[in-house]
């Protein structure tokens, strides 16, 4: 290439950057007295020192901007940060919204442009099938403060790398994660902070300690599923999902301890993770027996409908924390809360919030649980009879009907339990 | 010669032709299968209802008045000089049910088994059916046509009380509104009543409804419920002409006149049509052991009509079934000689047991294959 032609690229470059520049020239004067805080982020940000100007991200509809059609998500960021993109996708996080929302269209007060998190322009066609029941009995004003402004880290950068700023001292300080990964549902920042990983961070600093980014986000990688060998809802993967990603998080804590001491210490977590979720089992079944029994106070028909299954009974994920039973709630506390504290707060080497806030709650949720189940069979006003009667077997009957209809049972178990009533019926004989 | 001989039998063919035409006006003639006598016993009123005491003695009928005829002597008491519309004699005897009817209103009152007044109440509505479901409980049947600008709405309402100790309990079965065109055309048939009929247990019944879908013809359900739970089963649908259906002892079967010219006896549990008759269905009466049937006027044995006695007219089984009571043309007769149904009769202390599976088997709890099994063990000794 000989200098002409150096030159005429060099003009080309300055030609095709000055209306970048230009525009945003054009928007900081007033945007300086507007949006302030925008325009100094913007101003110190590595894309204003790049000259990357409002309109690359925000477009050129200013009317559009106004009415707060124009949000920067992540397809505005995508194809300069490609990498970052496509592993934010295939994480954790690229499924945040998914989990977070469901469809509002048939909710009053909806916002049109709420369409635009989950379908692309003009199609009916939802980005994800997979909704969530206490997101959809929210308020909108609820729905957005209280859900989305964490859910909305599948499609927002900003939504951990703030709108303006670039620097990435702020996503690599573990009180960036803190804003969602905190309160009773999953303390994840409180527990790191208060186990011995976090009192070093605090008192020795960052480079003796690891933080969250360095276990789960470890190289800088987008990727924060890295190592994780459950559901978020701590339902273990199945063993081939999960041997990988054991492997990774004994590798990433190797950088600090012998390898047998990471694996000794994650497998004692899975341990916990078990134990616990057996309890939680014996309570989901009490609450399966009572349904099965129409005792619940009030049945799921004599509620609003829940917002994916209608009068039927909800114990799994989708669980309601309103318009439930009390001892449906007692069950929400347990699994939502104290379970998920137990085991996170095991993973995470913290013993009050494995024992104390995890732990102990659970046992004694199913202590009330247990209680509740007890008031309700002998009648919320009854007295505490000297010995529960036999059900008649036509109750009992019933009951496994019902518990065959939902799969409690085999059709042949069914059949034995049912013949075996009709001959204790028949025979005059009482158990 | 020949003309006289011709003239002869011309007589013997007139007088042949007039003997025979006499005999189709009686209830009964030599026609009867051999075994089967007839004799007349009283006077009746037409329509008369008719209940025949559990011990098979006593006869309570319309005869200008609510008689009670003593069938072994022939004797007959005048209990009063109203002739009841509905009448049924408690499960032991011990007590008679009668309705009377008076603008719109009726009136229960019961009697002891001599005819003595007992007690007596007021429901609203006219009743056209009256069981006892125990001998202290009383189960009537009527219906309630509400007419609208927008068509009429029919309710089918049952009461159970134990007539002097508590008060009528209403309870509304089931409820339909009908098309103006509809109710008008059919008012009569519709205001006659549903028809009911209750099990030997007195665990279930059988009624009919009207039902409209819209663009479709109108027609009747027939429809069985447990009294205790509620539950119901649809059995048959059936034209607006129809006379309804009857239970066989065992609760098993159902016998009913689908209005359009066939008698169906179906196993409601397993939807088998057990046998199928021609006839309109009127005034169907089963024997208890079932092998009879009365209806049309007409006896038959299984499915092969063994007598017409008599057109129009309504009769009863004996509870031994060996004997059938029928009224006609204002005139009781008693047909003898048939099968009694003896011992093949599951006694009522022992179906007890099977009450609850009945309903369990109406809940689909249990299937017909349980209860049958279940009806076995109960017939083992």
């Amino acid at each position: 290439m000989n200098l002409t032609q150096r030159s005429g690229s060099l003009a080309l470059a300055v030609l095709l950057l000055l209306p970048l520049t230009a525009s945003a020239e054009e928007c900081v004067p007033c945007h300086r007295e507007k949006t302030p805080a925008a325009v100094v982020q913007w101003e110190k940000s590595a894309h204003g020192r790049a000259g990357i100007g409002c309109e690359k991200c925000h477009g050129t509809d200013h009317e559009k901007m106004k009415r707060g059609e124009a949000r920067v998500d992540m397809k505005a960021c995508a194809p300069c940060h490609k990498k970052a993109f496509d592993t934010h996708r295939q994480s954790r996080h690229g499924m945040g919204l998914h989990s977070g929302w469901g469809c509002t269209r048939n909710l009053e007060d909806r916002s049109q442009r709420e369409c635009a998190f989950c379908h692309d322009k003009d199609s009916a066609e939802p980005l994800s099938s997979v909704q969530c029941a206490r997101f959809l009995k929210q308020s909108a004003e609820m729905g957005e403060v209280g859900c989305n402004y964490c859910h909305s880290v599948e499609s927002s950068c900003a939504s951990c790398h703030t709108n303006h700023n670039t620097d990435l001292k702020i996503v690599r300080d573990p009180a960036s994660c803190a804003k969602c990964h905190m309160g009773p549902d999953h303390p994840q920042w409180e527990m790191w902070q208060t186990s011995q990983h976090g009192t070093l961070y605090a008192t020795a600093g960052a480079s003796l300690a690891p933080d969250c980014q360095r276990c789960h986000m470890p190289g800088g990688s987008h990727d924060v599923s890295v190592g994780i060998t459950m559901s978020s809802g701590g339902i273990p993967y199945p063993p081939d999902k999960a041997a990988p990603n054991r492997e990774a998080m004994v590798k990433i804590c190797s950088e600090c301890h012998a390898p047998n001491f990471a694996s000794r210490e994650l497998s004692r977590g899975d341990a916990i993770q078990k134990q616990s979720m057996t309890i939680v089992k014996e309570a989901e079944k009490i609450i399966l027996d009572l349904a099965d029994r129409r005792l619940l106070d009030p049945m799921p028909e004599n509620r609003p409908p829940h917002p994916l299954s209608g009068n039927t009974l909800v114990i799994d994920s989708q669980l309601l924390y309103e318009d439930t039973s009390h001892i449906e709630r007692l069950l929400f506390k347990m699994k939502k809360y104290d379970y998920a504290r137990t085991i996170k707060g095991a993973y995470h080497q913290n013993p009050a919030y494995t024992h104390w806030y995890g732990n102990a709650e659970l046992k004694m949720d199913l202590v009330d649980i247990r209680a509740e189940a007890s008031r309700l069979r002998r009648g919320a006003s009854g007295p505490a009879p000297a010995a529960t009667p036999p059900p008649a077997e036509g109750e009992e009957l019933k009951v496994l009907k019902r518990r065959l209809e939902r799969g409690g049972i085999t059709p042949e178990e069914y059949e034995k339990e049912k013949k075996k009533l009709l001959d204790r019926h028949l025979g005059g004989k009482k158990p | 010669m020949k003309k006289t001989i011709l003239r002869l039998l011309i007589l013997l063919g007139v007088t042949i032709t007039l003997f025979l035409a006499g005999c189709s006006r009686l209830p009964i003639t030599g026609t009867l299968p051999e075994g089967l006598t007839v004799e007349k016993l009283a006077e009746i009123d037409e329509d008369s209802p008719m209940a025949v005491s559990p011990d098979g003695t006593v006869l309570a009928m319309a005869s200008d008045g609510l008689k009670l005829f003593h069938l072994p002597t022939r004797q007959q008491l005048d209990v009063t000089d109203r002739s009841p519309q509905e009448l049924a004699w408690s499960p032991y005897g011990y007590s008679l049910a009668a309705s009377y009817a008076a603008e719109g209103k009726s009136t229960i009152v019961t009697y002891d088994q001599h005819g003595i007044k007992v007690a007596e109440t007021g429901i609203d509505g006219v009743i056209t059916n009256l069981s006892w479901l125990s001998e202290t409980e009383l189960l009537t049947a009527s219906v309630i046509i509400t007419n609208y600008k927008f068509g009429s709405n029919v309710m089918t309402v049952i009461h159970r009380w134990q007539p002097g100790n508590s008060l009528p309990k209403r309870i509304e079965i089931k409820n339909t509104t009908i098309q103006p065109l509809t109710a008008s055309r059919w008012n009569q048939l519709l205001a006659g009543g549903p028809m009911l009929d209750v099990s030997r247990t007195a665990d279930q019944i059988l009624y009919l409804h009207p039902v409209e879908p819209p663009l479709f013809t109108p027609y009747m359900k027939l429809i069985l419920r447990d009294l205790a739970s509620g539950k119901e089963m649809d059995v048959a649908q059936v034209s607006l002409t129809s006379h309804g259906g009857r239970f066989t002892a065992d609760g098993e079967n159902i016998l009913y006149g689908d209005g359009t010219g066939t008698i169906t006896r179906k196993n409601p549990w397993t939807g088998e049509t057990v046998a199928t008759l021609k006839g309109a269905g009127t005034g169907l009466e089963i024997s208890p052991a079932g092998d009879y049937l009365f209806a049309d006027g007409a006896l038959f044995h299984g499915t092969d009509m063994l007598a017409m006695l008599a057109p129009g007219g309504s009769a009863r089984f004996t509870p031994d079934g060996s004997k059938l009571l029928v009224a006609g043309g204002g005139e009781l007769y008693l047909l003898s000689g048939l099968h009694p149904a003896n011992d093949r009769l599951l006694p009522v202390s022992q179906l007890g047991k099977l009450l609850q599976p009945r309903a369990w088997r109406l809940d689909n709890l249990i299937t017909p294959g349980d209860y049958k099994d279940a009806l076995e063990k109960t017939r083992q000794p």
